[in-house]
């Protein structure tokens, strides 16, 4: 019998594994992101030096560390909106409590974390259990987190003293590197590993991919989507915290269209917004690209305002890369 | 009537009824499945053979009635009860993931761990293989292809190699040839037939006759919910049953 049934598979055997090479995740990404260096680097011969990197580097990890979660909410089917807002409410909370209540820098930081948490276990929990869109409910957390923190701050920025343990711990430099490149890395490697190699990982792509499916194989699908809204939302409350510590400062109007870019770095970088695929090291380089956009225009002294223009026209560009790169094997 | 069968059923289902609201989808329905035996469940739309599917799979959670293994009553309230009573399902739209690949859609939900956590994809690749070539490969090259790059015949073929590797003792094929290929249906019916020589029994719900007279050898007929009609093939003509199923009575020419 399986003499007649390998028949035939012989011949579309040679460009099948070419297929599989070019789709192979995230090559196509990393020639993305490589082709866009060297025109950078023509276009201005101050884009590949070390120093330029480095403020590339620097710039990175608040949207990056957002976007790896909303990279892992976005293969499990769901995506989060309210991130901008959460970004600046949790932090701008802990800035209170620590600098006109007194309270511990860990503490306040510790306290700002679970506030993100909860932010996303709240967007999980009215998704999964009432059944609407994520797109509307963190629609309307997005708007009400921004509310509450406009009106917690009045509208002023709220103080925090940077030269505290926890602010440190997060910022400042490292044998020449910033610190917090450091967190994201760490986050980037540890959402990659969970991704790739534990279970949660696995579910977290069959529950985006096929929800009756991994339901009918006994994945609880409603608790993969809750746990991937706690995700994005502590890494949100962590990027905030992050800009806070940089800033000495948290600013009710922070990570305002944060959301759109989160969303941009991850499709650049080939996740499905369908859900059920996708990858962190695709995440970073998109990521990457956005950051060297807004340095390239700024090198080239080109008005502010083409940044958001131009990145929309690769977010076009490079998903339409991705769709004829993998539609070529068909 | 009657299957004129002797000794314990594998499986024996008393009094399952389900309703949805006001609407009735089961009513009192006994049947039985013995070991290595291909049961045709019939009907017309709206009889309720895939509302019996879903009770027996754990879908939807038996409120009534029992369901006996191996003579011993079990209560069959959530997936994983079914799967501890030996039963797989294989769906119309093949419970599978057409994003990942053929080795994770194997162990989706049961996935083997590294006592650290880790997935054993080394583990899990290996035996995906292994049973792949023992059962039907229909030109898989490697675990690792992603199911969406697979025919309907070769996502069909991962379905049921993934019951077979939790050692499935029912087999419950609802419309599993639906979307497939003349060829590709003969041989899915034809694994289904050597799965039997094992012991394995099925359960084949379907819309083409013809599939299901080739190979159950016993036909239950359900109606509105109800059963109306339970043969050994040796009683009945495919017209027969063709009729009862249009008419929903047993008491047909």
């Amino acid at each position: 019998m399986s003499d007649t049934l390998n028949r035939g598979a012989g011949k579309n055997a040679h460009s099948k594994r070419l297929g599989a090479i070019l789709t192979y995740k995230d090559v196509s990404i990393v020639i993305i992101t490589g082709v866009l260096f060297w025109i950078f680097s023509l276009v201005n011969n101050k884009f590949l030096t070390k120093e330029n990197l480095f403020i590339i580097i620097k710039s990175m990890p608040e949207l990056g560390i957002v976007a790896i979660g909303m990279t892992m909410l976005i293969i499990s089917g769901e995506f989060d909106l309210s991130v901008g807002s959460t970004f600046a409410f949790a932090p701008f909370i802990m800035a209170i409590l620590n600098e006109r209540l007194g309270w511990n820098g860990f503490l306040s930081f510790g306290l700002c974390i679970l506030i993100g948490v909860a932010i996303g276990f709240i967007n999980g929990a009215i998704t999964t259990k009432i059944g609407i869109p994520s797109f509307i409910t963190t629609l309307g957390t997005m708007m009400a987190w921004r509310g509450a923190v406009l009106l917690v701050s009045s509208g002023f920025p709220q103080s925090f003293v940077r030269d505290q343990p926890v602010a440190k711990m997060f910022t400042g430099s490292l044998s020449g590197f910033p610190v917090q490149f450091f967190w994201f890395i760490f986050f980037t490697v540890l959402m990659w590993i969970i991704l790739e190699n534990y279970r949660f990982g696995n579910w977290t792509y069959v529950t985006g991919g096929n929800r009756d499916a991994a339901i009918a194989l006994g994945v609880p699908v409603d608790l993969v989507k809750i746990i991937n809204f706690m995700i994005v939302g502590g890494l949100s409350a962590l990027a905030g915290s992050i800009q806070v510590f940089r800033m000495g400062s948290g600013y009710s109007i922070a990570g305002q269209g944060m959301e759109l870019q989160a969303i941009g770095a991850t499709v650049i970088g080939g996740t499905l917004l369908t859900g059920g695929s996708g990858t962190i090291v695709g995440t970073i380089m998109g990521t990457i690209i956005i950051f060297s956009v807004e340095d390239i225009l700024i090198l080239s002294r080109a008005p502010a305002f083409w940044f958001r223009t131009f990145i929309g026209v690769i977010i076009i560009i490079a998903v339409s890369a991705h769709v004829l790169i993998r539609g070529r094997k068909s | 009537m009657g299957n004129g069968r002797s000794g314990t059923p594998l499986y024996e289902l008393k009094g399952i009824s389900k309703s949805f609201g006001h609407v009735e989808a089961l009513k009192n329905v006994d049947m039985s499945i013995y070991e290595g035996e291909i049961v045709g469940l019939v009907g017309d739309n709206g009889a309720g053979k895939s509302t019996l599917i879903k009770i027996l799979s754990g879908i939807y959670p038996q409120k009534s009635g029992t369901i006996e293994y191996q003579g011993v009553t079990r209560r069959i309230t959530s997936y994983r009860d079914s799967q501890e009573l030996g039963i797989a399902t294989i769906y119309q739209d093949r419970a599978l993931v057409d994003s990942v690949s053929i080795y994770r859609n194997i162990f989706m939900g049961n996935e083997v761990t590294k006592p650290t956590g880790f997935l054993d994809k080394k583990t899990m690749r290996r035996e995906a293989t292994r049973v792949l070539n023992e059962s039907i490969s229909i030109g898989i090259e490697s675990s690792e292809q992603l199911v969406g790059d697979l025919s309907g015949g070769q996502k069909q073929a991962v379905a049921i190699a993934r019951a077979i590797y939790f050692r499935a003792r029912l087999l419950l094929l609802d419309e599993p040839t639906n979307a497939l290929s003349v060829k590709e249906s003969r041989q899915v019916m034809e694994f289904v037939k050597n799965l039997r020589e094992e012991g394995v029994s099925s359960i084949f719900v379907t819309h083409n006759l013809l599939h299901v007279y080739s190979i159950a050898s016993r036909f239950v007929i359900l109606s509105h919910g109800e059963k109306v009609g339970d043969f050994e093939k040796k009683h009945i003509t495919i017209e027969k049953l063709e009729k009862m199923i249009v008419t929903g009575r047993s008491d047909v020419d």
